[in-house]
This record gives C-alpha cells, sequence and structure tokens, in this order.
C-alpha cells in the first residue's frame, strides 16, 4: 500500500477522543481492586474473577484495532472517491469504541460493588456514543477531498501488438494462456473444507442444520481448487474457476474495442484479492499485479 | 503462455509447440512451477487434434522441460543446475548443427560469415539478458 495517505488521520480524533475519556475515567477511578469480577452470565451475574486490568487490556486493545481497521478502510474509500461522498463507515471506529467505552465506564462504576451484577449501562453507552458518532460525522463532513494520484503503470507493449497483428494477419491460431494459482488459494482449498468439516461433524448432534450448511460450503470450496486462469483465442476472452472449470468471464474479441496492460497494487487499488470492483472496473486476479484493461466497444471500462 | 500455430510452418504442429514453450522458458516467460493448460484446453483453443498437444506434452516431459503427474497439470519443471553432458549435447545439437553447417553452404555462406552470424544471434540474446 501507498505510504502516503489521502485521507487525513484527524478524522479519526473522535475515536481517540473517546479513548481519553475513558482512560481519564479510569485513573480518575484508580486505584483499582487486585481482583474484580470480568465476565458475565446472560443475566449479568459474574461467572469469572480476576485482575481488572486484563479488561482494561482488552477494550484498549480492541478499541485501537478498530481505529487501525478503520484507517485502512476509510483511506480504500479516500482513494476510489471520484468526488467527495459522505464515507458511511468512517463513524464506524468512533461508534465502536463509544460502545466500548460506555461498557467499560459502566463496568468500571460498579467494580467496587460487592454484590456486584452487571446491567447494561445503556446511560453512558448512549452518551458515549453519541458523543463519538456526532464527532465522526463532523469530521467526516469536514474532511477534504483529495483527488489520488493514479499509480498504474501503463506497460509498452507495442512489441507485443505488432507480433500478434502478424501472426493474425497470417492466419495463425493462437492461444493465450495464464494461469493464478497461488500457494495461498492452494492451502484455502483444502484447508477450509476440512475445517467446514470437522465442524459439522462435531456440532451435527447439537446443530444438524447448521452442520449441513457447513457440509455444503466446505464442499463448494473445493472448486476453488486449481486457481483462476484465462484463456483468449482469436474469437474469445474466458476467465475461469477452478477445476470444474466455473465461467466467470466469456467476452467475444470482436465486442473489445481497445485493451491497455498497467502494473497495479491489489491492495492499493482494489482493496485485496479475488474478483474486485472499484469504482472504475471489475478485476479478477488471486496473485499477479499485471493486467489487461479491457475498453469494449460500448466503452464502458471493465 | 502464447502458442501460434502456423500452418505454413514446415514444421509438424506439435514440434511447433514445443519449441514455444521452450523459447518462452528461455525468454523467462514461462517459470519454473508455471502451469500449462490442459491438453483439452490447449487443443480447443487452438482448433487442434487433442493427440497432436499430447504429443507436444509428451516431447517436452522427455526432454525435461515440463513435469506431469497423473491428475495434475503440466508443469514448467526445474531449470538444469548444471550443463549437460558432452554425449547429450552433441546427441541434441550435433546432428542440428551438421545440418546447419549443410544449408549455410547451400545459401553459399562461408563458415565464418555462419560464425558472425550466429554471434549475432547470441548478442541479441544476450541484449534481452536471456
Amino acid at each position: 500500500m501507498n505510504k502516503k495517505l489521502v485521507h487525513p488521520l484527524w478524522t479519526h480524533l473522535p475515536g481517540f477522543l473517546v479513548l481519553a475519556v475513558v482512560i481519564g475515567y479510569l485513573i480518575s477511578a484508580l486505584p483499582l481492586p487486585d481482583e474484580a469480577p470480568i465476565h458475565f452470565n446472560f443475566n449479568g451475574i459474574p461467572d469469572d474473577y480476576s485482575s481488572p486490568w486484563i479488561v482494561v487490556g482488552i477494550v484498549v486493545g480492541l478499541s485501537l484495532m478498530y481505529i487501525s481497521i478503520s484507517i485502512i478502510i476509510d483511506e480504500l474509500w479516500a482513494r476510489q472517491e471520484k468526488q467527495k461522498s459522505f464515507n458511511w463507515f468512517a463513524p464506524f471506529d468512533d461508534i465502536t469504541v463509544g460502545l466500548l467505552g460506555g461498557v467499560f465506564i459502566g463496568y468500571i462504576r460498579k467494580i467496587d460493588t460487592l454484590d456486584f451484577t452487571f446491567d447494561f449501562p445503556w446511560l453512558e453507552v448512549l452518551l458515549m456514543v453519541g458523543l463519538a458518532l456526532i464527532l465522526a460525522v463532523i469530521t467526516e463532513r469536514a474532511r477534504p477531498y483529495r483527488p489520488y494520484e493514479e499509480h498504474l503503470e501503463i506497460e509498452d507493449v507495442s512489441g507485443l501488438e505488432s507480433e500478434l497483428a502478424k501472426r493474425l494477419r497470417t492466419g495463425q491460431k493462437i492461444a493465450y494462456w495464464e494461469n493464478q494459482d497461488p500457494a495461498y488459494m492452494r492451502l484455502l482449498s483444502v484447508l477450509l473444507p476440512l475445517i467446514m468439516f470437522g465442524g459439522a461433524v462435531a456440532n451435527w448432534a447439537s446443530d444438524t442444520t447448521a452442520s449441513i450448511l457447513l457440509l455444503v460450503l466446505g464442499l463448494l470450496f473445493p472448486a476453488f481448487f486449481g486457481g483462476m486462469r484465462v484463456l483468449v483465442t482469436r474469437d474469445t476472452l474466458k476467465v475461469k474457476l477452478g477445476v470444474l472449470g466455473i465461467p466467470l468471464v466469456r467476452l467475444n474479441i470482436s465486442d473489445i474495442d481497445e485493451a491497455e496492460v498497467f502494473s497495479f497494487s491489489p491492495l492499493r487499488d482494489f482493496g485485496g484479492y479475488g474478483i474486485r470492483m472499484n469504482r472504475r472496473m471489475k478485476g479478477y486476479f488471486f496473485g499477479e499485479t499485471k493486467v489487461s484493461k479491457l475498453l469494449p466497444e460500448t466503452r464502458r471500462s471493465r | 503462455m502464447l502458442i501460434a500455430i502456423d500452418e505454413n510452418d514446415e514444421r509438424p504442429i506439435y514440434m511447433q509447440i514445443v519449441y514455444q514453450v521452450k523459447e518462452q522458458v528461455q525468454s523467462g516467460d514461462l517459470k519454473p512451477g508455471d502451469t500449462l493448460p490442459s491438453v483439452r484446453e490447449l487443443g480447443e483453443s487452438l482448433g487442434i487434434n487433442l493427440h497432436t498437444v499430447h504429443s507436444a506434452y509428451k516431447r517436452l516431459r522427455e526432454q525435461g522441460v515440463i513435469t506431469l503427474r497423473l491428475g495434475q497439470r503440466a508443469k514448467i519443471a526445474k531449470l538444469r543446475e548444471s550443463p549437460a553432458s558432452c554425449e547429450e549435447v552433441e546427441a541434441v545439437l550435433g546432428t542440428r548443427l551438421k545440418e546447419l553447417t549443410t544449408e549455410a553452404f547451400h545459401l553459399g555462406i562461408s563458415l565464418d560469415e555462419l560464425r558472425s552470424l550466429f554471434e549475432n544471434h547470441l548478442e541479441v540474446i544476450q541484449h534481452k539478458g536471456v
């Protein structure tokens, strides 16, 4: 991923502010008892006791994790914006941190209570989430639009182009074939079904419906085994998936008006691997970073 | 992998496939571990008999260019770590070098000119970084 962020980091300040309020409240409540309830059953009755600092660690750790995830999501959003648009994912971390913070404050307030029964602290949660949400909306609205500078490197394929044109002119039969089958896909195609089958067998007696669902899903995964392949002939371009050859794309060559080859970053430009879409095109890739962009005659880019 | 079949080429179709796969391994377009299309896929794409593709793959396996395992796609084999023995080189290249010199003779090219032509080709290959 490109190191220079497009979206300003201050849009995450509400999350950090809520976290600061939580830590401030914690400091005011110090010292914490050596031992306190750290887990509760559905009725709010404690069923496990330990150092309350474990809860502090979980709340702060989870908050930082959600803020980090949100930084990635908001960055991907900003990179694919053609004009300023409200990012509905932006308040994700703030709401989550607010929820955690509200629950934590409710927890700390009762930590010294002898008969500790955990009631969901609606007031604290509503206050913290409300504050976080308002600030998140304000910062998201204030976020400036920064056009993302494309890093797609168009390759010079004029040599290949003239070579292909010559072959096509002379009536040669051509076949281009490329397979994307990285090790992680092979591993996932075997490992995930095994986990699912194991889960189905283990839960068969307690939840048969879920087990059947797991079995069906597990049976689908081997279809991915064999990766994704592109096959181009004089007449068609096909993209197929797995050993079964599930067709993903089929284009007539005559419908393609223009093609260019460029390098890209899966994470930066599409947010990951697989069958991905951004605002301008759809990509099919498991492992490569070089792709053909095809412009059909309708001029709609793919 | 790009395969083109030229019906005007004097070489049989399976040899055209063999040569093009070997050429793409040499140029680095195909790397050890890369998979090749199945016999059926390649045959249907090129509109040629499956036996022709099978013959090409069989020849490539015999020459150690690809590996074929039951139930798996053909894969580009590891490159040689050490050069072939003198006997093997002689067996594979000797006859063809003799043919080349004969063709050069009939084209009216001296052995020095043939050597220079050959060196020019080698320079082009080296220039490409192969």
